[in-house]
């Protein structure tokens, strides 16, 4: 029995981690804006609340399991840093990931509980859990050094990382344009860029083809125009 | 014209909301049901909010489909690892019987090496690294009772070190001491010593494996979960030595 557990212990693991960098792609794919025109964003941020509270549940499971599993991970081990004998900074790692994904997790379902910059800022967490949690499979983790395991880490990490180069890029041309007055920079991505109609209104504001600022508030968003096609 | 981050960022905010509600009263629509507008609470209200009538879950047939795929993920991998776990003992277990066998049916008078007194300190690795299969070794509980169960072959008094097996982190060497046909100490003189996370596998691997050896009093011992490469190297180690003192005797 111990066995199995030892086994369910390191396939939940596994899972977990998946769905933690899964949520936080979806995530930052959510929230950015330099991913170009997204359909149906309410999809996107209910297939983010899912799967962030998969990950919360995987975790559950990974640490009832590894509990049970006798690899000497007490309660103490579980929930307390720096009570491990032996690989006290994977272990450790562990708990404040699992602190960081409750925090995260919890503060996001009462979201008329908390301010927005309160809850967003709290919600930063998850990006320091998802390194840690990282960090804690590859210190601890059995199949680390495996080539399937190291090779499904480093799509999971890519797919994760694609809208971090995204924002990273984007803010790095809007400060370029804000020093510059519009000027494009060289390290953001070439967005071909509409000229202004003869007829538009000053207030109609940047017109961006392929960008997310495709709208000329206060108007209502091309979204609810794509929704109503 | 310039545009206010802040603006820009009230008005993104403003229509993701918008498109949300929108949503929702697109699918409340296309269900037939007259459309709501729920009561919202303003950031930071205390009390409880009131439920949202006939909620719908825009993805809901993606989070069944990923909660799915998640389900059978961790039903498979601990299926695959405990295949994997119980192939690598029957393969190792069938290799040692036959090499016993083997030995048990040719005499031979050579021995490896002279007989000493028997020591009682058993091997146990120190904080030193010691490189094995990646992760934490997990101790499976054993009897401390040493108990003979009688070899089918004699074996000669004496302290026989086994072959040094490569293993892929390094080679496990393994030492026995055998009186009156029993073997009564275990020592693993040498593994692999290279990461620093093996020490924490072979903390529990090596003093478990020794125990089982004792127990079993052959090299079928069963394999310690997180610590493959050691296992597999050590029961090739342990079954040389056990060879020799059979050739011994």
């Amino acid at each position: 029995m111990a066995d199995v557990l030892w086994f369910m212990t390191r396939a939940t693991g596994i899972v977990a981690m998946v769905l933690i960098l899964a949520a936080l792609a979806d995530g930052l794919i959510y929230s950015g804006r330099e991913g170009g025109r997204r359909l149906r964003p309410a999809w996107w941020l209910d297939l983010h609340r899912g799967l962030g509270g998969y990950a919360l549940a995987f975790t559950g499971l990974h640490l009832v399991s590894a509990f049970g599993a006798d690899i000497g991970a007490g309660l103490a081990q579980i929930f307390l840093p720096q009570t491990s004998p032996t690989s006290t900074m994977g272990f450790t790692l562990g708990v404040l990931a699992l602190y960081g994904l409750v925090i995260t997790v919890f503060t996001s379902w009462p979201s008329q509980l908390f301010k927005r910059r309160a809850w967003h800022v709290l919600h930063l967490l998850s990006i320091p859990t998802a390194l840690a949690a990282a960090v804690h499979a590859w210190q601890l983790g059995t199949d680390a050094m495996t080539p399937w395991f190291m090779g499904v880490g480093v799509v999971v990490v890519a797919v994760a990382m694609y809208p971090v180069g995204l924002r990273i890029s984007g803010i790095a041309r809007r400060r370029d344009e804000r020093h510059h007055g519009g000027a494009p920079s060289s390290l953001a991505p070439q967005v071909p860029t509409a000229p202004p109609s003869p007829g538009a209104s000053d207030d109609a504001g940047p017109v961006l083809v392929g960008a997310r600022e495709t709208h000329a508030y206060p108007s209502s968003p091309p979204l609810m125009e794509e929704a109503s096609r | 014209m310039t545009i206010d981050p802040r603006d820009e960022r009230l008005a993104r905010l403003h229509a993701r909301t918008v498109a949300h509600r929108d949503e929702l009263a697109h699918n409340l629509l296309a269900d037939g049901a007259p459309p709501t507008t729920p009561p919202r609470a303003a950031p930071g209200a205390s009390g409880p909010s009131s439920p949202r009538p006939g909620r719908r879950h825009a993805a809901k047939g993606s989070r069944r489909t990923a909660l799915a795929v998640s389900a059978i993920s961790a039903v498979g991998l601990t299926g695959w690892f405990h295949q994997t776990a119980a192939s690598s003992t029957t393969a190792l277990d069938t290799g040692s019987a036959d090499v016993a066998d083997l030995a048990a049916a040719v005499p031979s008078t050579t021995s490896t090496t002279t007989p000493s007194t028997t020591t009682t300190s058993r091997s146990s690795s120190s904080s030193s690294s010691g490189t094995s299969s990646s992760g934490s070794a997990r101790s499976s509980t054993t009897s401390t009772t040493t108990t003979n169960t009688g070899t089918s072959v004699s074996m000669a008094d004496g302290t026989y070190t086994g072959t040094s097996a490569s293993t892929r982190y390094g080679p496990v060497q393994v030492q026995i001491t055998v009186a009156d046909n029993t073997i009564t100490d275990v020592e693993v003189v040498e593994y692999p010593t290279d990461d620093r996370k093996s020490a924490s596998i072979n903390a529990r691997a090596v003093p478990t494996l020794v125990q089982e050896t004792l127990t079993a009093q052959s090299a079928t011992v069963r394999s310690v979960s997180g610590a493959t490469y050691t296992v597999s190297g050590y029961k090739k180690s342990l079954q040389s030595a056990i060879d020799a003192a059979v050739a011994a005797a």
